[in-house]
């Protein structure tokens, strides 16, 4: 039996994976170089991020080992553990680029990333157990009020952008589990009517970074610096780019912070449109699988893991693609399996090996038995 | 563990679903990234921060010998109209002309001169500039510009010369010392390291040194006072002054009249920009004399009280000199010659000098060469000597007495002023220190080299003295011996003929007659009114001198030599 899992093993999604990260590596290898050149070889991003990639790698194929069954089996658990970490966070993070999101942990670690595929996997579980009714409107409702301590914990944080990707993750969940469109509708209507009362609710920052988007002549203090300077390297990075670690923009330190939120800036300045559009096919290859998986998923549960997965993945990257063409206000996500970041690729990896263990036990195994 | 179907088949289209949703976003995406290889949002500029930029430097600036500031790097103003926004001219020519300094009816013209953007004045006061500003004059600008200010305008301007809106310095002090003044400018340029990547080579700029000249601000507004009262009451084309300290080589006062203000260096002929006291050779005239006694004297061929027979008319080389009132004087000592400026006695002098020692006199002062002072465009004037192609051996009698050879005025100031030296000429400098930052450097006298002996130039002080005590008493000073010699030299036509309307006034002199503070030389070019140099320009001498000697404090004679 397990030879016969492995075969089922989506190698395609792993080699896509794989693919993206390399082009990521590349990248922060780029927009490090002229700042940490002359680092030793473990201080410097690229070669963490390699690190971080191939012990995320590590944990894919353990998630993928492990039968995601096990987990439905513990999932308040993993909903406890969550919350957990989310508290623990709250009292003894430290303050680390004006977020209390990093735990300190030898290297810092931000578990608000691990927490997504933990909430991920509850959801689907709670989801699936309770199909057969999820065309009533109370537990749309109980799975919202079961959603709201985690988002509510990480908007305190204050990590807004993280917030609103568990937001997205709770929609499009309860979307493919069958929500009926009418309440997906009032949700929409209910959300628009306390818009002010969220507008309020948020921090200045933040509302700068709308009011700036919305307005960019209204910048006088510099905070589109930049989403202007992305806007320029994409512009000025044509068709084919300006060829790999030849970007001024992203050497000369216009593009800040461009080795996380804005990597995808110093691709389209380096390898131009064309490694854009790369890049985009890369992340549709990687849906497609994802989506297979889901397709083919012997239950709901699996099913919805694929989604969330999927959904996790493909949000935050547009959101990210968004933010750096400039259709969307500054939100500090970041592009997922590309950005430098250990936390994020290992959460990332994990729900892809979590779809991989999915992929592995679909149905066909199970007429084949 | 089996689902129905119908459910099935729903999960199955809302996978599909929340596929087609992202594959929209994704479309959306790629089209954005399309739409800005094409536009940039107006408000993106895109930077050329890969371009190599220049840092400039700070130019240094000129003060005179008392650390006044005569030249520095400032924001300068420019005040312009948008006349097209202005609806009332009349109106805001009359609110600007105060400010501005100008006459309203001027303004007005100007205002409906063109339609477009009017230049109305530059503007260097930022009080002014703040004024114009808080008027809130609708159309009416003020665009600053980095720029050269002169704060004390017109004061000094051939001197210091000037550096214009392309940053490009010309003439006096500003072309010559340019390099120091300019500094380096600075450069920042992108280079690849030897890891490969891209970095800033940062080449700071550095500032230019500033200058401290000999120059004395009061001395110099007292001489270009002077100097241009000469020249409108005489009714000269052009008037120039130099005042020198003798013993030094320190130049105290240069004036050329009519001059400019370098700040805005508007002028109707661009000549005027033109320091004639170092670029503009004329013909000395009888001031030359002093160097051909003295010379004479220094190689012993005459005596003060020697004498010669004046007929009022001399032949050297075939040609016929006459004195300049065309009288014979008769039996005539040196000293007489000198003071009554007598060509024949002149020409005498120098045929018993001969060619070889006159010439080699001459070149010894320094004529036909750079006195090597420090402004820009120096020229040598010009002699003809024995074995040059024109030269003829009249030269010998007409060069006696200073025609036919062309000299700067400051060569001729310099041959004065070495008679008054003790025969020792120094060399002519306007510039007194040199400072970058902690690194002062003192420009010491230069001596130039002993032209004629100390006894020589003795005698010819005494002679000049007696001059000016007895025939020149126009120059005298109470209180003072004054030293000096006039000079009415003619003007030499582009034909070689000589001008017979037009002459060239001119005196020099020293005082105090035995230990010369000042040496002085007042031109006048084409005095209309008095043509000669004793009594145009001997007056603006003695009233340059007077009040110099008194801003000074130098003590009358009597009062110094009761010290000694």
């Amino acid at each position: 039996m397990r030879r016969r899992v492995w075969r089922n093993f989506d190698f395609l999604l792993l080699i896509t994976t794989i693919s993206i990260m390399a082009i990521g590596i590349a990248l922060i290898y780029s927009a490090t170089i002229s700042t940490e050149a002359h680092d030793p070889l473990l201080e410097r991003s690229f070669f963490r991020q390699i690190l971080s990639a191939s012990s995320g790698l590590l944990l894919l194929l353990i998630a993928a080992a492990l039968n995601y069954q096990f987990l439905g089996s513990i999932h308040w658990l993993i909903y406890i553990a969550a919350l957990g970490i989310l508290g623990i966070v709250l009292m003894i993070g430290q303050v680390g680029f004006g977020a209390q999101s990093w735990l300190t942990w030898r290297r810092a670690v931000q578990p608000s990333e691990l927490v997504k595929v933990l909430l991920i996997v509850f959801l689907a579980k709670y989801l699936a157990e309770h199909e057969e009714r999820i065309q009533e409107p109370q537990w749309l409702l109980f799975s919202a009020l079961l959603m709201l301590p985690p988002i509510f914990l990480i908007y305190r944080q204050p990590d807004l952008g993280t917030a609103i990707v568990l937001v997205a993750i709770w929609i499009g969940m309860v979307f493919t589990a069958g929500v009926r469109f009418l309440y997906l509708g009032l949700l929409g209507l209910g959300t628009a009517a306390i818009a002010p009362v969220i507008w309020f609710s948020l921090k200045d920052y933040m509302k700068q970074r709308i009011l700036v988007f919305l307005n960019p002549a209204s910048d006088v203090s510099g905070i589109s610096y930049n989403a202007q300077q992305a806007l320029i390297s994409i512009g000025s990075g044509g068709w084919l780019g300006k060829g790999f670690l030849h970007g001024t923009q992203s050497q000369l330190y216009f593009l800040r912070v461009r080795h996380t939120d804005y990597v995808f800036s110093v691709l389209c300045e380096e390898f131009g449109f064309i490694g854009a559009l790369t890049l985009l096919a890369l992340l549709v290859i990687l849906l497609w699988r994802i989506l297979r998986a889901a397709s083919m998923a012997q239950d709901t549960f699996g099913r919805l893991i694929a989604c969330g997965v999927a959904t996790m993945i493909f949000f935050q990257s547009f959101v990210n693609i968004a933010v750096n063409v400039g259709l969307l206000p500054v939100t500090g996500l970041t592009l997922p399996l590309v950005s430098y970041g250990g936390s994020s690729l290992w959460a990332t990896l994990l729900g892809i090996g979590l779809v991989e263990s999915v992929a592995m036990r679909h149905k066909k195994l199970e007429f084949g038995d | 563990m089996h689902m129905d179907a119908p459910i099935q088949g729903q999960l199955y289209r809302r996978a599909f679903a929340l596929a087609a949703l992202l594959l929209i976003v994704v479309a959306v995406a790629v089209g954005r990234l399309a739409y800005l290889q094409f536009h940039r949002p107006p408000w993106v500029r895109p930077n050329d921060e890969a371009q190599p930029i220049t840092l400039p430097a700070h130019r240094g600036n000129i003060y005179d010998a008392h650390g006044y500031l005569l030249a520095v790097d400032a924001t300068v103003y420019d005040i312009e109209a948008m006349s097209d926004q202005i609806t009332d001219r009349r109106k805001v020519a009359q609110v600007l002309a105060p400010l501005l300094q100008e006459p309203a009816e001027e303004l007005q013209r100007l205002l409906q001169s063109k339609s477009g953007k009017i230049h109305l004045k530059r503007v260097f006061r930022e009080e002014v500039v703040k004024s114009i500003q808080d008027l809130g004059l609708p159309g009416v600008l003020v665009i600053p510009k980095p720029g050269r200010v002169y704060p004390h305008e017109e004061l000094a301007a051939s001197v210091l010369g000037f550096v214009n809106d392309e940053g490009k310095a010309s003439y006096g002090v500003e072309a010559y010392y340019d390099q120091f003044l300019e500094g380096k400018a600075g450069s920042r340029v992108v280079e690849r390291d030897a890891m490969g990547c891209l970095r800033y080579k940062v080449q700071p700029a550095r500032d230019g040194t500033d200058l401290y000249l000999t120059l004395d601000r009061n001395v110099q507004w007292i001489v270009e006072e002077v100097l241009a009262k000469a020249v409108e009451e005489n009714q000269a084309k052009k008037g120039i002054a130099i005042v020198m300290d003798p013993q030094t080589g320190a130049i105290l006062a240069m004036a050329v009249y009519p001059t400019y203000d370098p700040n805005t260096r508007e002028v109707v002929d661009e000549n005027v920009y033109m320091n004639s006291a170092i670029s503009e050779p004329y013909e000395p005239g009888s001031v030359f004399k002093i160097v051909t006694i003295v010379s004479a004297l220094d190689a012993g061929v005459i005596t003060p009280s020697s004498t010669y027979y004046d007929q009022g008319r001399i032949v050297v080389g075939g040609r016929v000199i006459s004195n300049a009132n065309e009288a014979a004087y008769g039996q005539t000592t040196m000293t007489d010659l000198l003071a009554h400026s007598l060509n024949v006695g002149a020409a005498h002098v120098s045929m018993k000098l001969g060619a070889r020692k006159f010439y080699d006199y001459v070149e010894r002062f320094g004529f036909g060469q750079l006195t090597g002072v420090d402004l820009a465009y120096e020229l040598t004037g010009w002699v003809r000597q024995p074995g040059d192609r024109d030269w003829h051996e009249s030269d010998l009698g007409t060069n006696s007495f200073g025609q036919g050879l062309a000299a700067t005025p400051l060569q001729m100031l310099c041959a004065v002023a070495a008679v008054a030296n003790q025969g020792v000429m120094m060399r002519p400098h306007v510039v007194a220190r040199i400072v970058d930052g902690d690194r002062i450097t003192e420009i010491p006298p230069q001596v130039a080299g002993r032209v004629v002996s100390a006894e020589a130039a003795a005698q010819v002080t005494e002679m000049l003295v007696y001059a000016v005590d007895n025939v020149l008493t126009l120059a005298a000073i109470p209180g003072y011996r004054v030293a000096g010699k006039s000079g009415t030299s003619q003007i030499a036509m582009p034909s070689g003929d000589y001008d017979p309307e037009a002459t060239i006034a001119s005196f020099a002199g020293y005082v105090p007659a035995d230990d010369p503070r000042l040496a002085i030389l007042v031109i006048l070019h084409r005095p209309e009114k008095e043509h000669w140099g004793i009594k145009a320009a001997a007056p603006a001498f003695r009233e340059i001198a007077q009040r110099l000697l008194a801003l000074l404090a130098v003590p009358p004679d009597q009062v110094r030599l009761s010290m000694q």
